[in-house]
């Protein structure tokens, strides 16, 4: 079951700049990193490759100083070191460019690059016209161009994304961790990146390049180290390997669970999604005109590496957010315009991907959780007033229905454990009665127990003729439950298959863009 | 109504070097305070405790004048100089207190304002008569008289307006002019504006949020207390139970109306006091004082509505911030 | 099991009760600690605290006089806590409160002295006027929130000083009695005001007191809001709204619509409030008559958790400082001001105590957030 591949590990050699050894860091309940060994030669693009959530940038956060590890060392060229903070990490000469840029909208390019390393002239103040020298001089030096007058919240994405490279290079930094730095790119942007990664390297400055694109992973790096669910699983020397190779290592196969699957016809269709556009919350187009349908008793597995769009996609079905264009048939009637409320009525359900924040209001006891989504509807709500008795009967059958263990209703449902927080969402969402149920990683960071829980209600649901929507990150669980399957890539549609006939590795590679160039 | 008439008289208001005196006089204390509220707005702390801080800065300026001439043997020029110093530290010391509750405890920035509020009303009420043995006002106390400035003071019109005041007006101007200097031209200023905007970003690049925080927390409490001084030191000359009458709060809306810079708060401060210095006269323009009181608000609001630009505040204003 | 029914029960009342008693205890340490510095002041400035706090407790509560006074100055407060305490419910800070109050009570008010109809007509018509008006008052920070993200603190604020001019401009100029010295309208009718305790219930006084139906109003608005909040589906949605908007948000709820509603709503029992100070007690609407009412509702709400009946105790307590506090003041020559300091000493406490909580809450929230995601990435996640 446990593969480790470890072809590159050379001798104790000079040029490491970086060892990390044994590191391990766990959250209460979770094990985020567990004993990883990972080093970095002088130079070098070393790429992190791994699924989300499989650990990659909390080991980075241990190195900048964000997290402190719970075990293991750092070396930094040759001597241990403890890093404490992201200011001891810039002392060291590490620099970090987050997924999400560290960078004040309101200032210019020049004044945030140079913040918390100011030149000053004699009269202390500003000297904002060294800044600009200076900057120019590294931004030439490494064909990173930006507009250092320009306020951050006017430059591009992909300016921005330079002005974060500039900022660790005038701190000084000789180490770059680049936090999936693809994430927010258009291909053309990809491509100066990559050029000034690598002149960046020429220049000495050794880089750790984290992602879980195939594609890019293989262009880029010298060597990867591919990392799942918080351990190194190998590492391995780029041009030596084959992106099935790594595709295989990222996802896995020790994760297959039996799934009991009826043989039964699928009904008519009951939701049909048409050319739909959802913009995210920066306003970029995060899905770019998706149609697919659903039929009653079928489950849609939607697969796709994390930030595709899924989660635009689950909350443009539901009405949370609003489709640029397009349209949403239920049944026959179109419901584009309608709100959440007016969908529920309908028949939608939501089993939502951040269950603490879309699904439960963590303060209110189980019974108001249960009856969120209902308040308005008979006979939970009467003429004058909820009906609390009836609300508590039906949390109290629901509880044991979907077997949430709890001292009672009435406690909070913050002091739940993850595994009854979701079986709550699901009681709830699955009593109403939904027509189409949008499941959305539902089984994220479940023990076993309640995977299987949830894997064989959302199969009762399909027996009983509802549509459901899969949306999961997970490779397997779209395997074993879906009837037909579509990956999600970049907002788009790359591929679909019905389930019996998919292969997983064709899968893996449209999941990660391997497909969308071939 | 004649019209003609009242527009002789409006002219008359107009042009009358008094109007614009009275003008600057009036604004001054609002002026200080707003752009004390301005530089800790910027870091990221809401201030609506600056009535509190101005009143407790009001009230030490007056036991320290007080003191400095009947029992520390300061004379009647220099008392007032010690009851400044001694309402800027005390305002200091007292902001402190927002500091504690609003960075270091993390506590509801607006709550632990109120709390303020009614704590400097209730404790400078209490001491006026623990201290001097009456209740409402404390004894008249030495205080500040206008320095007409040499020459300059005698140039027609402009003189009597301008270089005609006592010491807190000319320092009101003096720090507009630095604060905002200091705000958008210095590495400090870059710092305290970045813990307000994005404190994350500007701890990752090693700016303590808490240090500029606490800075600019200190300077709502300086500049609040000077301000404080310049009602009980001026020509006043006491400390009254609740004298700044919701100054506090003017100042607050000067600072959102001048779109939290340090000059914008000054000239907000100003428009506002050349609003009030009209009502000294309006027996004349038969314009009802309670509206002219409430231009500020209303100002205000239209400004938040979004009719002149938007006023944008700092990002993270009110979001207390802990490292994890 | 034969008595598990019975024991499902008893422990949802033991849960209840734990939950009342732990919430309790918070308020009541704060009001405990400031008690110990308000005397320690007093002491360092050479006032006996003691005797100070004894003269409180006797002329707040230690005659039948006493008391009515204690319960009077709480009536306000009761509106006005819980116009505070029922914004809080939905996440929004109502500092505007006073301006309600004088808003709605001045239209009441004005509406009183015009009009002479039947009792059963006149005295719901003025509150629901004062109610009304109240509520229009706080309905453009509503809209604001909703739509520009104004912040309420300051629009609300802004709104209260406007209401405050605007009032005392329309008492000194238009509803002027011209036979008063002090800046205030004509007599109400008759008709319009609220009856005294002894005429209602003349065995429970033995002498004629100010104490009129309000009292009983603001009981019933009490319980009125803490049915509302508890036991409809508004004030569940408004709940939601203030706990967690996002699954409010998916759980059908209109988030705008809420905000509005629950500043309109808040606005109207600070409006209530002052109309009912107009009507039972003062006859009249006097130039800035409420005596901070709006801001000390901030504080009554704040020491009753923003519940709605914990607000009645709270209001009761802030009632009997100033009554004692006056009678401190006469007895052993404290300054009143010394409930200023307390009040503000409490809101504090309150305030940092609420911190507390949340480093708790916050603390059990990270654990559970790593133990249901799988934690490795948390962070980068949770900031998209």
């Amino acid at each position: 079951m446990e593969e480790h591949i470890q072809t590159s590990r050379g001798p104790e050699s000079a040029d490491t700049v970086v060892r990390l050894t044994g590191i391990s860091k766990f959250f209460p309940g979770v094990v985020a990193n567990d004993r990883i060994d990972l080093d970095l030669r002088r130079g070098e693009i070393h790429a992190l490759l791994g699924e989300n959530g499989a650990g990659k940038t909390t080991v980075m956060n241990v190195l900048y100083g964000l997290y402190e590890p719970d075990a293991g060392a750092i070396e930094i060229e040759g001597r241990q070191v403890r890093i404490p903070s992201p200011r001891t990490a810039l002392g060291l000469g590490i620099g970090m460019v987050h997924q999400h840029f560290m960078l004040i909208q309101k200032f210019t390019i020049a004044e945030n690059v140079v913040l918390g390393h100011e030149p000053h002239t004699r009269a202390r103040t500003l000297d904002l016209r060294e800044a600009r020298r200076r900057l120019r001089e590294l931004s030439d030096t490494f064909g990173l161009e930006v507009d250092p007058d320009r306020k951050v919240m006017e430059a591009s994405v992909g300016m921005q994304q330079r002005a974060e490279i500039l900022k660790a290079l005038y701190a000084g930094a000789k180490i770059l961790i680049l936090d999936e730095p693809t994430a927010v790119l258009a291909p053309q942007e990809v491509d100066d990146l990559f050029g000034t990664v690598r002149s960046l390297t020429k220049q000495g400055l050794s880089i750790f390049f984290i992602s879980h694109k195939l594609e890019e992973v293989t262009e880029i790096s010298d060597r990867v180290t591919v990392i799942r669910r918080g351990r190194v699983v190998g590492t391995l020397d780029t041009p030596s390997t084959t992106k099935r190779e790594l595709a295989q290592l990222m996802v896995g196969r020790d994760v297959v669970l039996q799934v009991e699957k009826e043989e039964h016809a699928a009904g008519k269709e009951v939701l049909r999604v048409e050319d739909l556009v959802v913009r995210d919350q920066r306003g970029l187009t995060a899905l770019k005109g998706v149609s697919f349908a659903v039929r009653e008793g079928e489950i849609l597995g939607v697969a796709g590496v994390d930030g595709n769009g899924q989660i635009e996609l689950e909350e443009g079905i539901i009405g949370l957010r609003k489709s640029a264009s397009g349209r949403i048939l239920f049944g026959e009637e179109d419901i584009t315009s309608h709100g959440v409320r007016g969908r529920i009525d309908r028949g939608l359900g939501l089993v939502p991907q951040d269950r603490q924040k879309r699904g439960l209001v963590l303060d209110f006891d189980l019974a108001e959780n249960i009856l969120l989504g209902n308040q308005w509807k008979r006979p939970y709500a009467r003429l004058l007033g909820l009906d609390y008795d009836y609300i508590r009967a039906q949390a109290r059958s629901a509880v044991e229905e979907f077997d949430v263990r709890t001292p009672g209703i009435e406690v909070s449902a913050r002091t739940l454990s993850g595994g009854n927080q979701q079986k709550l969402i699901l009681a709830r969402e699955i009593r109403r009665g939904p027509r189409v149920l949008v499941a959305a990683q539902p089984t994220r960071g479940l023990d076993v127990g309640s995977i299987e829980f949830v894997h064989s209600r959302l199969l009762e649901l399909r027996a009983k003729g509802v549509g459901i929507i899969l949306i999961s990150y997970e490779l397997e669980e779209i395997l074993s439950l879906a009837d037909r399957i579509i990956v999600l890539y970049e907002g788009e549609v790359v591929y679909q298959v019905a389930g019996a006939g998919a292969a997983r590795e064709t899968i893996g590679l449209a999941m990660t863009g391997g497909l969308a160039g071939e | 109504m004649d019209i003609g008439h009242a527009l002789g008289v409006v002219l008359d208001i107009l042009s009358a070097p008094s109007t614009y005196q009275a003008m600057l006089r009036i604004s001054t204390p609002l002026a200080l305070a707003a752009i004390g509220g301005t530089f800790c707005e910027r870091t990221g702390v809401v201030n609506i405790a600056l009535e509190g801080i101005m009143l407790v800065g009001a009230f030490a300026g007056a036991v320290f004048s007080y003191y400095a001439q009947a029992s520390w043997g300061f004379s009647e020029a220099m008392a007032p100089w010690v009851g400044l110093i001694g309402a800027v530290t005390t305002g200091m010391l007292f902001s402190l207190l927002h500091g504690l509750g609003s960075i270091h405890l993390r506590a509801d920035q607006v709550v632990v304002g109120a709390a303020l509020n009614i704590f400097a009303l209730g404790a400078t009420g209490f001491l006026t008569q623990a201290i001097f043995g009456v209740a409402g006002a404390s004894p008249r106390v030495a205080s500040f008289d206008p320095i007409a400035i040499p020459g300059l003071a005698r140039i027609p019109f402009l003189g009597p307006v301008l270089f005609n005041h006592t010491p807190i007006v000319y320092m009101a101007a003096v720090i507009a002019v630095a604060g905002q200097f200091i705000l958008f031209r210095t590495p400090l200023g870059l710092r305290l504006r970045a813990a307000g905007e994005h404190p994350k970003a500007a701890d990752t690049v090693g700016v303590s949020v808490y240090r500029m925080r606490y800075i600019g927390v200190l300077i709502s409490g300086a500049l609040g207390g000077l301000a404080g001084a310049n009602l009980s030191l001026e020509s006043v000359s006491q400390f009254s139970e609740n004298m700044t009458r919701g100054r506090g709060f003017i100042a607050l809306a000067a600072n959102i109306f001048g779109k939290w810079t340090p000059l914008g708060s000054w000239l907000s401060s100003l428009l506002f006091g050349f609003a009030e210095s009209l009502k000294l006269r309006t027996q004349v323009i038969d314009l009802p004082p309670e509206f002219i009181l409430m231009m500020p608000y209303v100002l205000t609001l239209v400004v938040l509505a979004g009719a002149m630009g938007r006023a944008v505040p700092p990002d993270a204003i009110g979001k207390p911030y802990s490292k994890q | 099991m034969p008595g598990a029914a019975g024991g499902a029960r008893r422990r949802r009342i033991f849960v209840a009760a734990k939950r009342v008693g732990l919430s309790l205890m918070q308020p009541v340490a704060s009001v405990i600690i400031a008690t110990v510095i308000g005397g320690v002041v007093m002491a360092a400035f050479g006032f006996d605290p003691f005797s100070g706090y004894a003269g409180l407790f006797r002329y707040a509560f230690l005659s039948e006089f006493n008391f009515t006074v204690t319960v009077l100055n709480s009536i306000p407060l009761i509106f006005t806590g819980l116009a505070v305490a029922f914004a809080f419910r939905c996440g929004l800070f109502n500092i505007g409160a006073e301006g309600q109050l004088m808003v709605g009570s001045l239209f009441a008010g004005w509406l009183g002295t015009l009009i002479s109809l039947p009792m059963v007509i006149t005295v719901p018509l003025l509150l629901i006027v004062g109610a009304v008006t109240g509520a229009l008052w706080a309905l453009l920070p509503g809209i604001l929130k909703a739509t520009t993200g104004a912040h309420e603190v300051i629009t609300t604020m802004m709104m209260s000083w406007i209401g405050l001019y605007l009032t005392s401009y329309l008492v000194k100029n238009v509803l002027m009695d011209p036979r008063t010295t002090l800046p205030a309208s004509n007599l109400i009718s008759e008709q319009a005001r609220l009856l005294t305790l002894n005429r209602v219930l003349p065995f429970l006084f033995r002498s004629p007191t100010r104490l009129h139906l309000g009292v009983v109003l603001a009981v019933l608005a009490a319980v009125f809001i803490w049915y509302l909040l508890t036991r409809t589906s508004l004030g569940f949605e408004v709940r939601a709204v203030g706990s967690n908007p996002f699954a409010a948000e998916a759980g059908g709820v209109s988030v705008r619509r809420n905000v509005i509603v629950a500043l309109l709503i808040s606005g109207a029992l600070a409006g209530l409030g002052g109309t009912v100070e107009v009507m039972g007690l003062h006859y009249r609407v006097y130039d800035h008559f409420s005596a901070g009412y709006g801001f000390t509702g901030i504080t009554v709400a704040l020491l009753a958790k923003n519940h709605p009946l914990g607000v009645i105790p709270a209001a009761l307590l802030f009632g009997a400082l100033t009554n004692g506090g006056a009678g401190m003041q006469l007895k052993a020559g404290i300054p009143i001001d010394i409930v200023d300091v307390l009040s503000g000493v409490i809101i504090f406490l309150v305030a940092a105590e609420e911190l507390f909580n949340a480093l708790k809450r916050r603390q059990e929230k990270r654990s559970l957030l790593s133990r249901s995601m799988g934690g490795a990435e948390i962070d980068g996640r949770s900031e998209a």
